[in-house]
């Protein structure tokens, strides 16, 4: 292999992230991927977000509903919605998915943490087709994002589990079971009709297509929990409100509200009631981490703009020349750096678990199958069949073992309470420094206090997210169990 | 710990208020315990 | 809603007490998101008018000289209920009292000429860099509350000591004001900021030291709305833990948010005894220290006010999240905690 120059911004990332920098030693061509990746992520910041960021937010303020889809089609140039997409399919993910999304979405969410989640909500909402096999919406569904993607139309997914009434409850097991649900996808003839409504849904308004996990029985959420896909076009099917948040505002959080729509059976991922596992604790187990990275790049933005501040020279004197403020910046050195062992930890890791799902021969020869016939619909059939996600079933269950994706889970949970609450207290921190000065850089803090505070509560509170950890590492009460192939799951 | 080295040696009596005071925390309650305690009461009265 | 453990205080300050909040929930309440998302000059002003019948429009002005007549611990009191409501408009009527505070300490008869009862709410200059040259008034005023659509501005010019204070009209030749381009809480109380290149004074008012008596003003009075701020918090996020369900129980009955919620009861006590004992010493420490700590209280309880909501604290609706960006500012102003704390030490030291 030709050794490549890597550019300053490789070097420093390599630096940065010393365990990257180990991992290049063995696998050149593997890390410059991810360095490219960054550096793309430094570029849209440069040209897209950073110019529009503070705009936008306050813009947002005044006007909820509006949504900036330039910086949509601008993000297709840098093919940010393919990250989660298997190289098979024409995407990016490799054997470095999770830290891929990871590295950039901290990246992108130095500049805007709005901004970020608008990008990362839909990797989050291709998650579960990936995640589930469902490879009947692989050819069809994913090829679409990618081949739109191209032509610089944003084809957008989200992923919808909050509830009006159950916000935490749906992401654990054992809350699952006493939750109290309000949606419900109820078996007919041919699929199922749905009826309720979704909440909090990040990039839910915008999205053509949304992932859903939903009881098929509401009284009995943790035996029927599903996973479906939602096309926004189905009848009965509309967003009637977006919220009015403190931060993050670029990513609308939507209503959905289903009124007797109709989703047939092709569009249930993985099997009926095995939605808690395939569709919310495998998830987890990959997205906590990078809401970790979210968390870090929002106070990684605000550290260097209160960095910027310190060396501002007022009267003279310059915030950086005095003892408490350097004692306060290598504070907050430190906290970021323990922010980042600890999401690539988790990165590194999740990868080592789903790298086989992207990258295994077995897998990859499904794929040797011209994608002409991969993208009929007998072939879809075929694959939606109880036998088909049997076959595909029996593929994931070799590469993805329970206890590996129990661990993952615990990490991820970790990665994610412990970033977030080390970013609060850094933004919290810098804005208490800084007090009311007319500097510039201020604004921008105040911005990411605003902006981290959400990273304490989605993807599951704080709280849950320790309880995870307390229930899958310390207790060992939380085990993930994926449900094997030709049955459904059983706990 | 502010002398430095000196706070941890004994002659200058700075590591004793610090074990000193570690003690006044933890009794007669554990700081939890009356904090639950205290939200208990004011929804008793 | 739990009980607070009773707060002794006398007769006369639970009666204002009463008449504050009733002010506020009747005045505020009803429009507190409009005060944060469009804090117009006129919606400002007709808020604050209403308050003049609690005396506090001219609060630290002695009744002989026309003005309140409150004492200090008075008009902490009638702060923080208001500030249970709507921490900026109880932060507009600190600066304008504070504002005003040198008509009551100075060689001065009556308020300050020219001031008339339309004359609210009035800014207070500081902190900033101004000088005090043949007669007119130069300087700098980074940030400061009530900055724009004021009817006058306080200031202490800094070079003579602090023991004159110069107001000047808002309209006077000299005096710009510029709004804070998108404050993060407070918003009511307008933040902005003051550049005055030569500005002619209506007033020069001297005695006493004038400087250390607007900043302990503000110090003790963000302290007070500090406190109000907690039982916001407070307040919502315990109707909000006994209406929601989660896991299995109500969030009421989920120890965490217990401790979260019993952190707060011990905040409002603690702070409220911080500053009753700051109100009654005339010295500058006791304020700041009530500061320090209870602007500290308020970030926590506003931010676990708004994780007891979840998804919902983060949404405006609530009206939860306006209390974390409030707090933070209370925090923020009139200087940097660590600032604070030098200074205290430093005070202690040539006291």
């Amino acid at each position: 292999m030709v050794a490549t120059t890597l550019s300053e911004r490789g070097r420093k990332l390599l630096r940065d992230f010393p365990a990257l920098g180990a991992l290049h030693q063995h696998d050149r061509r593997g890390i410059e991927g991810l360095i490219d990746l960054v550096e793309r992520a430094a570029e849209y910041n440069r040209t897209v977000a950073l110019p529009r960021a503070l705009e936008l937010d306050e813009r947002m303020e005044r006007e909820p509903d509006y949504f900036d889809w330039e910086m949509m089609r601008e993000a297709c140039k840098y093919r940010f919605f393919s990250l989660a997409i298997p190289e098979v399919i024409g995407g990016l993910a490799s054997k470095y998915m999770v830290t891929g999304m990871a590295l950039v979405v901290e990246e992108l969410c130095s500049a805007c943490g709005g901004i970020g989640l608008a990008i990362a909500a839909h990797s989050l909402g291709v998650a579960p087709v990936i995640a589930s096999g469902a490879m009947a919406h692989w050819d069809t569904v994913l090829h679409e994002i990618v081949e739109e993607e191209k032509k610089g139309n944003p084809v957008l997914m989200a992923y919808a589990i909050t509830e009006p009434s159950a916000g935490t409850d749906v992401e654990e097991p054992e809350f699952l079971e006493v939750a109290k649900i309000g949606l419900e996808a109820k078996k007919v003839k041919g699929g199922y009709r749905v009826n309720g409504r979704k909440c909090f849904i990040s990039g839910g308004s915008e999205a053509k297509y949304i992932t859903m996990t939903a009881a098929t029985d509401r009284s009995r959420p943790l035996e029927t929990w599903t996973t479906f896909l939602v096309e926004r076009d189905m009848e009965g099917f509309s967003t009637p409100r977006v919220e009015l948040k403190m931060g993050q505002r670029a990513c609308h959080a939507a209503e959905l509200l289903f009124e007797d729509v109709f989703i047939p059976d092709s569009h249930v991922l993985g099997y009926e009631g095995d939605g808690i596992e395939n569709g919310i604790l495998i998830i987890m187990a990959a997205s906590r981490g990078p809401v970790g990275a979210i968390a870090t790049g929002i106070a990684r933005g605000a550290f260097e703009h209160f960095l910027a501040w310190t060396r501002e020279s007022a009267n003279g004197k310059r915030p950086i020349d005095e003892d408490r403020i350097r004692m306060a910046l290598a504070d907050m050195y430190a906290a970021l750096e323990e922010n980042r062992g600890l999401y690539l930890g988790h990165s590194l890791g999740g990868d080592a678990l789903f790298r086989n799902a992207f990258t295994h021969p077995i897998f990859l020869s499904a794929f040797m199958i011209p994608r002409r016939v991969r993208a009929s619909k007998p072939y879809a059939s075929l694959l939606n069949s109880y036998y088909g996600k049997g076959l595909v079933n029996i593929l994931f269950r070799y590469f993805i073992k329970d206890d590996d994706a129990t661990d993952m889970l615990a990490k991820a949970s970790l990665a994610k309470f412990a970033c977030a609450d080390n970013a609060m207290a850094l933004v919290a921190r810098a804005l208490e420094l800084m007090g009311a000065t007319p500097s510039p850089e201020r604004r921008w803090v105040e911005k990411a206090y605003r902006d981290v505070k959400l990273t304490q509560i989605y993807e599951g509170t704080n709280q849950l997210n320790r309880l995870a950890l307390f229930n899958a590492e310390i207790a060992g009460t939380l085990k993930i169990e994926i449900p094997g192939p030709f049955k459904k799951g059983v706990r | 710990m502010k002398w430095r080295g000196h706070g941890y040696m004994r002659d200058y009596g700075m590591e004793r208020l610090m074990r000193d005071a570690k003690y006044c925390q933890m009794y007669p309650s554990t700081s939890q315990e009356a904090l639950l305690r205290l939200l208990d009461m004011s929804e008793m009265g | 809603m739990a009980r607070l453990p009773e707060f002794r205080e006398e007769q006369e300050y639970r009666i204002l007490r009463e008449s504050a909040a009733s002010y506020a929930a009747n005045e505020l309440a009803p429009q507190a998101e409009e005060l944060d998302l469009e804090p117009a000059a006129w919606r400002v002003k007709k808020a604050i008018s209403k308050a003049g019948e609690l005396g506090m429009l001219s609060a630290l002005v002695p009744e002989e000289k026309g003005g309140g007549g409150l004492d200090d611990y008075a008009f902490c009191v009638a702060l923080e209920e208001i500030a249970v409501e709507e921490a900026g408009i109880a932060v507009a009527l600190l600066a304008h009292n504070a504002a005003l505070l040198p008509s009551a300490l100075g060689e001065f008869e009556g308020l300050i000429t020219g001031v008339g009862a339309e004359s609210y709410p009035a800014c207070l200059a500081f902190p900033g860099e101004i000088s005090l040259r043949d007669g007119k008034v130069s300087g700098k005023v980074p940030f400061a509350f009530n900055a724009v659509d004021c009817p006058f501005i306080t200031l202490i010019p800094t070079d003579e000591a602090g023991t004159r204070a110069a107001t000047v009209s808002a309209d006077a030749t000299g005096v710009s004001a510029e709004p804070e381009a998108y404050p993060l809480g407070l918003r009511a109380a307008c933040p902005g900021s003051l550049r005055l290149e030569g500005a002619e004074p209506s007033n020069l008012i001297s005695g006493g030291n004038m400087l250390e008596a607007v900043e302990r003003a503000l110090y003790l009075g963000l302290a007070a709305v500090s406190v109000g701020i907690i039982r916001n918090s407070l307040r919502k996020a315990y109707a909000y833990a006994r209406e929601r369900y989660q896991a299995g129980k109500m969030i009421i009955e989920h120890q965490q948010m217990r401790l979260f919620l019993a952190e707060m009861l011990a905040g409002v006590e603690e702070g409220r005894s911080l500053v009753r004992e700051a109100s009654s010493s005339p010295e500058l420490a006791p304020s700041m220290i009530a500061w320090l700590r209870n602007t500290a209280r308020a970030c926590q309880a506003a931010t676990d006010g708004v994780q007891i909501h979840g998804g919902y604290g983060y949404m405006r609706d609530y009206g939860m999240e306006r209390l974390m960006r409030d707090a933070k500012y209370c925090q923020m102003y009139p200087s940097t905690s660590q600032e604070a704390l030098l200074r205290l030490l430093d005070m202690s030291e040539t006291g």
